[in-house]
């Protein structure tokens, strides 16, 4: 059969034998399951279970703050592996110490802290509050659950250190702690499995959503696996694709779809989207994941797996490396990938006009913000994914800015827009400033978007001038065109504003903590048709104030009337007094 | 001409000989002390730098300059100013952890 083909029935197979063991369940042996992994999540830990109070919500809280704190390093390292493209030898001072970092040497770190670290740990926040709440069922085990984003906090630590050692003794160390993240992430699962197990009603589509994200993305492993190594060079950029898909996406979806409804208040509008985008997410392969510079990573993730991938190589080729009729296939999900991303956007975004929360609400504007990028970017990434399965790769050159946009323009805005909105529920306390994490949200929105058009105009000025070189019959090795070599700076520049914003939104929550107020205790500013408050802050006129969108019924005060201290109330100028 | 005792919101205004004027210099929204010092402090040091190179031209200024060729092997390269800022950031969201811990 063919490997596409094959691979493709392994993750399917996989996720249906899965939600028919979690609705039929499995009889006495699930509940000696149950029982054992009970046990293993709990007593087996000896004095390590009470380490953690276990309070609720406790788990779920710990791992968005850590996921938070991640993304801001993946942020910098990010940063960092984008200057170092254009200036590779800027950081060569530190080699003084021993530490070499130059040309592409902060790439894989980026990834462990980005994915790894920030929206992996996010993510796992978000399910372990979203699962136990549709089921209205507590964590099997808040303890374990919180151990574990710490466990998770030192693989990723352990992988990035690994990573810069440059030798085989680093990339073991690496891989020792990715393996960290993964048994991290199994004992999720198990916890996870363990609650919904208890629940009584049918699962929401939300808890779908994160738990065939959770197992998609094993399955994903087990059929790069099965296929063994001679089909590597195309098992394993499917591997990547399917697990972007169907957890950094679907998750996100997921996480999206039950934040709406639970911070506005209001249903979103069609019901039958929602279900085509879960459908649509485990049949469709997402164009999205895949970029060769991710060799490194899978490399040192993958450890001791022969997969017999060589730099250099990309997604196999139709009629040389894999049989046509295979990638015809992947064509046609990647293609089918697109439409849903249009479905889930259009679902978010007339959810969120409706609720006239768009520049009122941070986590909600950063929502619309990713939503609205979501299925261009996938357009973009099929665009490039198309060609390089084609065999000309000619967009080659702009495939990892098309990554770069995708991840910080769409999928981090999303993830992130969700758990805020989610956060007051969690921690019981609302954001510490609404306005401040406004002015993130624009600056991560302008620092990523920014940085992407200009990343990517510099590789089409590097494509024309490869395409000049082929035509003047000359080849200079590593040559970059001079329009590209002066837009490249200016690219990593402004993704300086995507780590000021993750900063700033990091900064927020960990505030919000303290000084947040206490959730609930904020009534919604804004309605269906417009706010519902208005502050006045100085004389103005009736044709302004409409121009601001504001109704018949929006209540209108002037500037710190709520105060006990109102010095800027009305000015009495009496003659008689 | 207004002769009388104003009141803005519940301080009673003294008579201003007329015009007015005290009801508009009478702001209600003064910087933050710490944010006058800070700005007032970044406008004297301009004009002092700008002072010395008059006074001194081509002369380096006395102890910064002794010690700005120390780094200048180090940091040669902009991108050092950029990861000063995620130092900064980071250290800040320590601090925000380690204080709200004790706070609490």
């Amino acid at each position: 059969m063919d490997t596409i083909i094959q691979m493709m029935l392994i993750f399917w197979g996989v996720l249906v034998l899965f939600a028919w063991l979690l609705r039929n369940g499995m009889g006495f042996v699930g509940d000696a399951l149950a029982g054992m992994t009970g046990f293993m999540l709990g007593k087996a830990l000896g004095p390590g279970a009470t380490l953690l109070e276990g309070r609720s919500g406790s788990a779920s809280s710990s791992w968005i703050h850590h996921g938070l704190v991640w993304l801001f390093v993946g942020a910098s390292i990010t940063f960092v592996d984008l200057w170092l493209g254009h200036s590779p030898n800027d950081l060569y001072s530190l080699q003084s110490w021993s530490w070499d970092i130059t040309g592409d040497s902060a790439f894989v770190p980026s990834v462990f802290a980005t994915f790894a670290g920030g929206i992996h740990m996010m993510l796992i926040g978000a399910a372990l509050h979203i699962i136990p709440r549709l089921a209205n069922h507590p964590l099997a085990s808040e303890g374990n659950a919180g151990l574990m984003a710490m466990v998770t906090s030192l693989g990723v630590f352990t992988a990035i250190i690994g990573t810069q050692f440059g030798n085989d003794i680093g990339d073991l160390v690496a891989f020792g702690g990715n393996s960290l993240v993964a048994l991290a992430a199994l004992a999720i699962i198990a916890n996870v499995l363990l609650t919904v197990r208890e629940q009584e009603g049918r699962i929401e589509i939300p808890q779908w959503f994160f738990l065939f994200g959770m197992i998609g993305y094993f399955a994903a492993q087990i059929g790069f696996i099965v296929n063994g190594p001679d089909n590597a060079s195309t098992t394993l950029w499917m591997m990547l694709m399917l697990q972007s898909g169907i957890y950094f996406g679907g998750a996100a979806f997921g996480l999206v779809y039950y934040a709406i409804p639970a911070s506005t208040g209001q249903p979103l509008p069609s019901r039958s989207l929602i279900g085509l985008t879960l459908i649509g997410t485990i049949l469709t392969v997402s164009p999205s994941g895949y970029d060769p510079a991710l060799l490194g990573f899978a490399d040192i993730a993958l450890g001791p797996l022969d997969h017999g991938v060589t730099s250099g190589l990309s997604l196999a080729t139709c009629g040389t490396d894999a049989s046509c009729t295979g990638t015809l296939v992947l064509s046609t999900l990647m293609a089918l990938s697109v439409p849903v991303t249009f479905m889930f956007a259009g679902n978010v975004l007339t959810a969120i006009r409706r609720s006239g929360a768009l520049f009122e609400d941070t986590a909600l504007t950063m929502i619309a913000f990713g939503a609205l990028m979501t299925p261009i970017f996938a357009i973009a990434s099929l665009f490039t994914t198309l060609d390089s399965i084609s065999g000309s790769g000619e967009l080659a050159t702009a495939m990892s800015s098309i990554r770069l946009g995708s991840l910080w323009g769409s999928y981090i805005p999303l993830i992130l827009g969700g758990v805020l909105a989610i956060l007051p529920d969690i921690t019981g306390r609302e954001l510490d400033s609404q306005k401040e994490g406004r002015r993130a949200t624009y600056f991560l929105a302008v620092g990523s978007i920014g940085a992407f058009v200009f990343s990517l105009v510099a590789d089409f000025a590097n494509i024309s001038f490869a395409e000049a070189m082929v035509l003047a019959e000359t080849e200079i090795e590593g040559a970059v065109s001079s329009t590209a070599s002066e837009l490249m700076p200016i690219s990593s520049v402004l993704f300086y504003g995507a780590v000021i914003g993750v900063l700033f939104i990091t900064q927020n929550v960990i505030r919000s903590a303290s000084t947040g107020a206490p959730a609930g205790t904020l009534e919604p500013r804004f309605d269906v048709l417009g706010p519902s408050d208005y502050v006045l802050a100085g004389p103005t006129t009736v044709r302004d104030l409409l121009t601001a969108g504001l109704t018949l019924d929006t209540m209108i005060s002037p500037e710190n009337s709520d105060e006990e201290d109102d010095n800027v109330g009305p000015t009495h100028l009496s003659e008689e007094e | 001409m207004l002769n009388c005792e104003c009141f803005l919101g519940d301080q009673l205004m003294e008579d201003d000989g007329g015009y007015g004027l005290l009801d508009y210099m009478r702001s209600d929204e003064e910087p933050e002390l710490g944010r006058t010092v800070v700005s007032f402090g970044a406008v004297a040091l301009l004009l002092f730098l700008v002072l010395y190179e008059i006074l001194f031209p081509g002369h380096g200024l006395p102890v910064i300059s002794d010690v700005v060729p120390l780094v200048i092997g180090v940091m040669d390269s902009s991108i050092w100013f950029f990861i000063l800022g995620i130092m900064l950031g980071l250290f800040s969201i320590l601090a925000n952890v380690l204080f709200r811990a004790v706070q609490e």
